[in-house]
């Protein structure tokens, strides 16, 4: 966990051009690169996932999308050659043996885990994968991220609804799921469906962006409004009501903004979308942001309207990157690299103004506390859109969404088919 | 509602408490609030002191890095 702070710090210096912890952040990224430049420090053997490798990977291919300086006395390539090298080694572990593939939570044999093949391990490798595919321009990225994304759904820990859901043991063939949504596997996924959309062409743009478009609409709906009064505010849905996050989960709100944000700017068309969710959101983080002797220590919940007393670098996380998502979002804000970018000879299309939008509707009296209209009723599994506003329980179980299960049964529309090959108005640019 | 409440403590002769005040249609405001937030972030650093070991730099100190248990307990309920 720790080591998406970096990340979300590295953003800041771009957003802000606020230098003031760079040295820090070079220092924390080359400190824990292991004797072998893969981000597998010994020391740290004995608690090592694969999704805690990929996070120091994250960090780094943050840093060349944003041209974070590199520290004296290192290769002008060393962060690529950092995320490479990790990706090497998870590559090697994708694991046939059972589940017809994908990666374990843990590296090493021995731990707790080792049997468990969960998302935020699969999607890591997924979205490093898709970064580093249009970064590259290397074919092998993108058949990874394809496969990677092929297998979760496979195993259904992508529901057809583009709900992500925790991991799978492999010792039963990965045949039940543990269905606890967290905010951080789908954003997760979101981002490198996004630059995949933006990277690919065709066809193949088209089926990444419905993927794009299912997962937005798929977070719109889980992760915000806890309450009619508490309209479009961020919410950890799977503990934040039950009191009981762990350390780690009290940052995953930091990474739905994180990756929302940044997924808008290589998909335009959601970010009329994105912005209705987060600003909302970053508003009610201030307002938790208010307690402490400094008066702006962070507290967790965000949709009780002010501090409610717990405190962490989690809660803290979260409402930095969902704030400082607001400069990224915002197109006037001269920010240092909006525009991810890539290497020299790879093509992408660059999307001025977006000539669609993705619009979603608010989520109105479709609850199951029973304040609605009554047109809506969260038992009712035949319903289509209604049904897919429902928040009963944590989704395990086949009570949330409908039974037809594609994209457009969601409460989702789009206001124009996208030409994708025709009538576009986007340059494309050589670098 | 926060300033209600603040309105009321005050009137009360209370002491205010701060807090980020964000303007999100304000540039300044929304980095004002960024850099106070960043701050806070790294306000829970400690591992870049003179002293600290090289193999805690870059890392957070207990309980931040033990997800250990909470994930094995969401993987212990697996069949």
């Amino acid at each position: 966990m720790f080591l998406q702070v970096w990340a979300g710090l590295i953003d800041f210096w771009n957003y802000t051009n606020d230098t003031r912890y760079i040295p820090t952040v070079q220092e924390a990224l080359m400190a824990q690169t292991g004797p072998d430049n893969n981000y597998m420090p010994p020391a740290y053997f004995y608690t090592l996932g694969n999704d805690d490798q990929t996070f120091w990977a994250l960090a780094c291919l943050t840093a060349i999308e944003c041209g974070f300086p590199v520290p004296e006395g290192n290769s002008s390539s060393v962060y690529l050659d950092l995320a490479v090298a990790v990706w090497n080694t998870q590559v090697y572990r994708w694991d046939t043996t059972s589940c017809n593939g994908g990666l374990k939570w843990q590296v090493f044999e021995s731990r707790s885990g080792y049997n468990y093949k969960n998302s935020i391990s699969n999607g890591g490798f997924f979205q490093m994968s898709a970064r580093l595919a249009r970064y590259t321009g290397n074919q092998t990225y993108l058949d990874w991220a394809e496969k990677s994304w092929n297998w979760m759904r496979d195993v259904d820990l992508i529901s057809s609804d583009y709900l992500v859901f925790d991991g799978t043991n492999d010792l039963i063939n990965c045949s039940e799921v543990d269905h606890t949504v967290w905010s951080y596997n789908p954003a997760m996924l979101l981002y490198g469906t996004a630059l995949l959309y933006n990277y690919t062409n065709g066809s193949e743009s088209e089926m990444w962006q419905d993927r794009t478009t299912g997962l937005v609409s798929a977070c719109a709906d889980r992760f915000f409004t806890p309450f009619d009064n508490a309209t479009n505010i961020m919410y950890e849905t799977a503990c934040e009501p039950k009191n009981n996050c762990n350390n780690d989960q009290y940052s995953f709100k930091a990474y739905l903004a994180r990756w929302m944000s940044k997924a808008s700017i290589v998909a335009p068309y959601i970010s009329d979308a994105v912005s209705m969710l987060l600003k909302p959101s970053a508003e009610a983080a201030a307002g938790a942001c208010s307690g402490g002797a400094d008066g702006v220590t962070c507290g967790q919940k965000w949709y009780i309207g002010g501090y409610d007393g717990s405190y962490g670098i989690g809660q803290e996380l979260s409402a930095l990157e969902t704030v400082q998502s607001l400069l990224l979002l915002d197109g006037e804000v001269r920010v240092n690299r909006r525009y991810p970018l890539t290497e020299r000879q790879v093509r992408v299309r660059v999307e001025g103004r977006p000539t669609t939008t993705l619009s979603i509707p608010p989520k109105g009296a479709a609850t199951s506390a029973g304040g609605g209209d009554g047109t809506s009723s969260a038992g009712n599994a035949q319903t289509t859109e209604a049904d897919s506003n429902s928040r009963s329980g944590d989704g395990s179980g086949g009570g949330y969404g409908s039974g037809a299960s594609s994209v457009k049964s969601m409460s989702i529309y789009l206001l124009a088919v996208l030409p994708l090959i025709a009538g576009f108005a986007v340059s494309t640019v050589l670098r | 509602m926060k300033l209600g409440v603040t309105l009321t403590a005050a009137a009360a002769g209370l002491p205010v408490a701060r807090s980020l005040q964000l303007n999100v249609n304000s540039t300044d405001s929304i980095q004002h609030s960024a850099s106070t937030l960043a701050y806070g972030v790294m306000d829970y650093y400690t591992n870049n002191q003179s002293t600290t070991p090289p193999t805690d730099v870059g890392t957070l100190p207990p309980p931040s890095y033990w997800w250990e248990a909470a994930a094995v307990s969401i993987y212990n309920d697996l069949p």
